[in-house]
């Protein structure tokens, strides 16, 4: 741990009343471009949203009583005068009702089906069980591994890849046995560890005790989660080599899972969303030399930064070819 | 000067009613309901209707919503290091069929080959391709490959296991080394250009005493051979220099199509069709021929003889030129005046002339000699130090070899990329020889008519599969290099012989000890396979050589030409060439660059004979696909042809193509198979040397019809002015004449045409914008860069009774125009691809903004977001726009949607898709995107490595298979860009934008063609009031 000896006692006090302080507010804001703000957005959203629907539902049963006593009022007035009541339509065959019904079945229902419509496909929330119970919080939350070690075409390739099996017994040679904190499935069932590290040797024909490759190796079939469209052009370097995005905006907290869910929707308001708002490092990649005039604009200070929208990046073809 | 009238057809110049017709209802088309009868005969009431309507939405609905696949991964045990998938590894490799050299570099996705380029690092082709090369790729691919060999059943039954029964390589290699031992050997191929399988045959040869090796061409060049022999002492073929000439006299050589080399010849001869505008000047080609072939298309001037009058034309050329022999006699005036023109101008240009004839003569050959000789072109435009290795084949040992075949003096015949039972010109008794060989064996790698007769089939890898050199021209060397392994059973040829002379080397071994022991080390041999190529260093001095050819002699033996009468003619089309190929949909579907015709073979005749034996045969008859069948009968034999009108061929000339009329779909293959007539039978053996014409011809009417499909007359522009050329001579006089319109839309709009002549608000460009000029000059229409869109792109391929409805779906088409006489025309090619206008018609009428614009320039299309309204095809002014009216890919979630013509959607032929493209389904718009792929990938290579992004890094598939860079494509915003220098510096004079004055503003430009001839007497010089010239961009 680095120490900071340019701070006083009394920086460092302030510096903690300053984080219990920001950590008592309520989440979003802070966190910047990533998916997190957005959800806290919503959730706010959705807080008034039901504020409203409450009132607007009191006033709705407001009006109605007031409503239902105008109308006996009129009635008894009537009747007092002595005027020839006519025998009144129940409300389920009052034309207006059934066409206010048919009008609002027609809209919620059209709402939803068009709702549901737009989500199908997606598959937000994914989390298949896979051949090998592979623990990415093991790997990557608590050893620590970083991400391209394994998923090294990541930032070469169009495709992150799911590495080989010779990439995983460049480990495994060693570490036959798992030895971490317990291990379960969503299902709350208890995993063995080093079972599943059998497994791997099972399939890449590994004999653990002779320390050499007994058998034919077969490649393992894990579900596949992440699964775009195929008119859809994705390409991992571009965001990791050349727009310096960390894994877990896309994938969530990956080092924190041990069976890996699909963290995104995929969808293209979700991409499309991230591009308006992400600055590009326009200033320090030399790429970027031929946008003179956005150049121009930047050293005016007309504008502070350059999204990847101002770039073209939310063109059509920039993703679908 | 006079705006010259451009026609596709002869309809389209007489303008006649069924014409108009059709150019009116272009777009008029009904739904494809015609695939089932039953859908608009049928009786649905309302009732049952709104019932169906509800049961397939409720059906859909719940189908579409339960059930997302599960899709697995699957990994790679062990990942080879070099791959990385998603992105591309190359290889060198080189193109080497049938003598052809064009080294290569070939682009591989995860282990599959998927598109090859020109290595540009080889000053012989230097990059460039042909459409054939750029079509070889698919035919790795080819389902109707031989996938194991075997023993031959014989072509009785239909299945392969039937046909062909499997063997293990141990047993065969027993059995027919039991079989040939002892035995006189002959070893049959087609021309071998490596000099390590020479050498091999060689020793394999030697161990059965009495064997010789034939090399058979199909279409051969051994009168140049035997020729060049006689003239020089050499049997070989020089090099030639077309760029040195000033001066370019083709008789009949189609060197920009079919002759020889002709990615090399087309690259070199662009070199002398390049304007530099400050100092014009550029060859002047005259051609001599019977059928309009690709070159003659391109010549400055252009004169046609009757098939039989080759010797005769260069007889009269000789001796114009003082060639010492008497001027024959020839009665057609403008001819007569063409050579007369010619001889003058190689006269006046000594030493920079190069002549060239197609004739498979030997007196014609030798007398072509004599004029190069007299002409100065030996060590100017020729060279004798390094020669060419093209092609081998000397037809007499062939015949010699057939005799001997039928005399059954051969023992045992290995056929190696030879296939005589269909392109011999006596193929019945090249059969009737093969019965009475003892052994024969097959290496070819279809179940084609040669090996249909064969006892043992032993197919060969496909070159992107196999090791192996080739010596172009002497000195030269390409090396092939696997790129994939095997995908069936089959062994290198090399393999084989290696096992039967008792060699236990394996054949890259024994490559790879040859060069290594020429080249020194291990490194060199990883180097020279990195490159690709060995060749000398640049800028050796050329040489020439002693003539010393019996001219009077060659002269005597010259026959005297028929005067009356029809004259057959057989030529190789550009895509399909002699048939070795055929099997290939890209190339089926190019269209023929001359004919605008796909998929067939066909007669060949001008308009004036189709008017004498059938009245009725309008102007209108290009618009039908129907064509009249003709029976023709030369030397006894008799095919029956569609017929097409060609304007430009001799009016006594009736021309077929070979290449077409192969065996049945299963054992050929569903593009070739089955497909047009074999033309072969036409040829016939002088005693020395095969000639590919016939004196006499009789046509007659059959009354039976055949559709053909043309390309030609769809996307008519109805007269609209795209095309602008102008003469040399009046070029340097004046040059700003040939764009004097444009000057004038200036005048009529303003300074600033691209903001006022519009209401619409210009599209801001911050970054990058794409564009590109293509020279009009320089576009031979060869086809490469259609063929090259195709594989780049996944274009559809949709079989020929959809391109008769105009359904192809080319992203990039080569038009074709004529002008002026119909007999003698002019010809212009115009590639037209989506020209990603920046006031583009179509993005404006796209109900759901599925095509709009980029801020690069590209005119984008959203294919997913597009809902098939074709409002934007209508729309377009350029006609580029394609629409899928059926499901060529099985992108469809419906299966029965698909439609496959030619095995394209079969697992294996899927292999060569581009991965980076996506397949288009059934109902949706698409068009040429730039590329864009590539750019993309240029871009990030750039972004990636935090530099600018260098200009040429970013090529479109058309742009690199070009053989002359008659493409330039990058970005303009950037001032040291090619293409900015293009506009704004060097050609400014030239340049324009086709239907500018709609102010479609688009990316592509055009270089007017320049043609190098005297001036038209017509062009009067009004140019002088348009002196203003605007600088547009």
């Amino acid at each position: 741990m680095t120490a900071f000896p340019a701070l006083t006692d009394a920086n460092i006090d302030d510096i903690l009343a300053y984080i219990g302080a920001e950590a008592a507010k309520p989440a979003g804001g802070a966190k910047g471009a990533d998916g997190a703000t957005a959800g806290a957005g919503a959730k706010e959203e959705g807080g008034n949203s039901l504020l409203f629907g409450i009132i607007t539902l009191i006033l709705a049963i407001v009006a109605v009583i007031l409503m239902q006593i105008n109308s006996n009022l009129n009635k008894l007035a009537a009747e007092k005068e002595g005027h020839e009541q006519m025998e009144p339509v129940p409300f389920y065959k009052n034309k207006a009702y059934i066409a206010l019904c048919i009008v609002l079945l027609f809209v919620v229902g059209g709402y939803f089906t068009i709702q549901g419509a737009i989500g199908l496909g997606r598959q937000q929330d994914y989390m298949p069980e896979q051949p090998i119970f592979y623990s990415h919080k093991v790997h990557a939350g608590i050893n620590q591994i970083n991400c391209l070690y394994c998923h090294s075409s990541a930032e070469k390739s169009k495709h992150a890849m799911i590495p080989s099996e010779n990439v995983c017994m460049n480990c495994h040679k060693a570490i036959t046995e798992y030895t971490g904190p317990d291990l379960f499935t969503a299902e709350g069932k208890k995993v063995n560890g080093t079972a599943e590290i059998q497994k791997l040797y099972d399939h890449i024909g590994w004999d653990k005790d002779a320390q050499r490759y007994t058998k034919p190796a077969t490649p393992i079939e894990w579900t596949k989660i992440h699964s775009l469209p195929d008119h859809v052009y994705f390409n991992h370097s571009q965001h990791v080599s050349a727009g310096k995005v960390q894994c877990q905006t896309c994938h969530g907290e990956i080092q924190n899972m041990d069976e890996v869910k699909q963290f995104a929707d995929l969808s293209m308001g979700w991409c499309i969303n991230c591009h308006r708002t992400t600055k590009v490092q326009f200033a320090e990649n030399d790429y970027f030399t031929i946008f003179e005039k956005l150049h121009k604009d930047f050293a005016d200070k007309k504008i502070d930064s350059v999204t990847v929208e101002m770039l073209g990046g939310t063109e059509c073809q920039k993703c679908h070819y | 000067m006079e705006q010259k009238k451009y026609w596709k057809g002869l309809e389209e110049l007489h303008n006649t009613a069924a014409h108009q017709e059709v150019v009116k209802n272009e777009f008029k088309e009904e739904l494809p309901f015609e695939e089932s009868d039953s859908f608009l005969g049928a009786t649905t009431p309302r009732r049952d209707f709104l019932k169906y309507l509800g049961f397939t939405t409720a059906a859909a609905t719940i189908a579409a919503s339960c059930d997302i696949p599960v899709k697995k991964a699957i990994t790679y045990v062990n990942k080879p290091q070099e791959i990385t998938p998603g992105v591309a590894n190359y290889y060198a490799s080189a193109y080497t069929v049938d003598g052809e050299y064009v080294p290569l570099v070939v682009k591989t996705r995860e282990g599959r080959p998927i598109k090859v380029e020109g290595n540009e690092l080889s000053a012989i082709t230097g990059g460039s391709t042909t459409a054939r090369v750029q079509g070889s790729v698919l035919a790795l691919y080819d389902v109707a490959r031989l996938r194991y060999p075997g023993i031959n059943n014989g072509p009785d039954k239909i299945k392969l296991e039937d046909r062909v029964k499997e063997l293990t390589f141990a047993d065969l290699d027993k059995q027919v080394a039991a079989a040939i031992a002892g035995k006189p050997v002959v070893l049959l191929s087609s021309t071998i250009l490596s000099p390590t399988t020479k050498k091999l045959i060689g020793e394999f040869l030697a161990k059965y005493p009495g064997s010789r090796h034939v090399t058979y061409d199909a279409v051969s060049y051994s009168g140049m051979l035997l020729a060049n022999e006689a003239s020089y002492g050499k049997r070989a073929l020089p090099t030639y220099h077309f760029e040195n000439a000033k001066v370019v006299v083709s008789l009949g050589a189609d060197f920009l199509g079919t002759w020889l080399n002709p990615s090399e010849y087309s690259r070199q001869y662009g070199v002398g069709r390049k304007i530099n505008q400050k100092s014009p000047e550029m060859s002047k080609h005259f051609h001599f021929e019977s059928m309009m072939t690709l070159t003659g298309a391109n010549a400055d001037e252009r004169y046609t003889h009757r098939p039989s009058e080759a010797g005769v034309v260069a007889q009269a050329l000789l001796a114009a030129l003082g060639g010492g022999i008497s001027a024959p006699n020839i009665a057609d005036a403008r001819l007569k005046e063409g050579i007369a023109k010619a001889a003058k101008a190689i006269q006046a240009n000594p030493g920079k002339t190069l002549v060239v004839s197609g004739s498979n003569d030997v007196n014609v050959q030798t007398l072509v000699n004599a004029i190069n000789n007299l002409a100065g072109s030996n060590g100017t435009t020729i060279d004798w130090a390094v020669t060419s290795n093209y092609r081998q084949g000397i037809d007499a040992d062939m015949v010699q070899l057939v005799n001997d075949m039928n005399a059954g003096s051969v023992g045992a015949l290995l056929v190696y990329g030879a296939n005589p039972a269909y392109d011999y010109f006596d193929a019945e008794k090249f059969k009737a020889g093969v019965k009475k060989v003892g052994v024969t064996v097959s290496f070819n790698d279809r179940y084609d008519e040669t090996t249909q007769l064969c006892k043992y089939i032993v197919p060969d890898h496909h070159y992107l599969e196999s090791w192996n050199d080739a010596e172009g021209r002497s000195g030269y060397f390409a090396f092939v290099q696997p790129t994939i392994a095997p995908l069936f059973k089959t062994r290198a040829f090399q393999s084989s012989l290696l096992n039967w002379s008792g060699n236990t080397t394996a054949w890259e071994d024994y490559l790879k000890n040859e060069w290594i022991a020429k080249l020194g080390s291990q490194e060199a041999w990883d180097k020279t396979l990195q490159d690709g190529v060995i060749e000398p260093a640049p800028g050796a001095a050329l040489a020439g050589a002693a003539f010393t050819g019996d001219v009077a002699s060659a002269s005597a033996k010259i026959s005297a030409p028929k005067t009356s009468g029809f004259e057959l003619a057989l030529y190789e089309k550009v895509a399909i060439g002699n048939g070795k190929e055929a099997n290939n949909p890209w190339l089926q579907e190019m269209p023929d660059p001359i004919t605008r015709a796909t998929w067939d073979n066909y007669a060949c005749i001008s308009n004036k004979v189709a008017k004498t034996f059938k009245t009725e045969l309008g102007d209108d008859y290009e618009i039908n696909a129907e064509k009249e069948v003709l029976k023709i009968t030369s030397k006894g034999k008799t095919v029956e042809l569609p017929l097409l009108i060609v304007p430009g061929i001799h009016p006594e000339t009736i021309a077929i193509a070979v290449g077409y009329g192969r065996g049945k779909k299963e054992f050929i293959g569903k593009a070739a198979g089955e497909v047009g007539v074999n033309a072969y039978p036409f040829v016939s053996f002088n005693g020395t040397t095969f000639d590919y014409f016939a004196p006499e011809a009789k046509i007659e009417a059959t009354g039976a019809t055949y559709e053909v499909g043309l390309t030609q007359t769809h996307n008519s522009y109805e007269g609209r002015p795209i095309i602008k050329e102008t003469t040399l001579e009046e070029f340097i006089k004046n040059p700003k004449e040939v764009n004097h319109d444009r000057a004038h839309l200036f005048e009529t709009f303003g300074e600033n045409f691209r903001n006022d002549a519009t209401l619409y608000h210009e599209h801001q460009y911050p970054g990058i914008k794409w564009g590109m000029s293509i020279d009009l000059n320089t576009c031979f229409g060869c086809g490469a860069c259609v063929v090259a869109c195709t594989a780049e792109n996944n274009v559809s391929v949709v079989g020929k009774e959809q391109v008769i409805k105009a359904h192809e779906m080319h992203w990039l088409r080569i038009d074709r125009y004529f002008s002026g006489d119909e007999n003698n025309p002019e010809v212009v090619f115009q590639p037209m691809l989506c020209q990603h206008c920046d006031n583009a018609p179509c993005e404006n009428v796209c109900p759901v903004a599925a095509t709009n614009h980029s801020s690069e320039g590209i005119n984008q299309m959203a294919y997913n977001r597009c809902i098939g309204t074709r409002y934007c095809a209508n729309n377009c002014p350029y006609k580029v726009r394609r629409f899928n009216w059926r499901d060529w890919n099985g992108a469809d979630s419906f299966d029965d949607n698909l439609l496959d013509v030619a095995d394209m959607n079969d697992a294996l032929t899927r292999m060569v898709l581009n991965p980076d493209v996506v397949v288009r389904s059934r109902g949706t718009m698409e068009k040429c995107s730039f590329c864009v792929q590539r750019l993309q990938d240029a871009k990030l290579a750039a972004k990636k490595a935090g530099r600018p992004m260098k200009d040429g890094e970013a090529r479109t598939a058309c742009q690199q298979a070009c053989a002359t860079d008659a493409i330039v494509f990058g970005n303009v915003n950037d001032k040291e860009s090619r293409i900015y220098k293009v506009r704004n510096e060097e050609q400014t004079d030239r340049l324009y934008y086709v239907l500018e004055e709609t102010h479609t503003l688009p990316s592509i430009n055009y270089l007017a063609k320049i043609r190098n001839k005297d001036a038209a007497p017509a062009a009067a010089a009004h140019g002088a009031e348009h002196k203003k010239e605007e600088a547009h961009h």
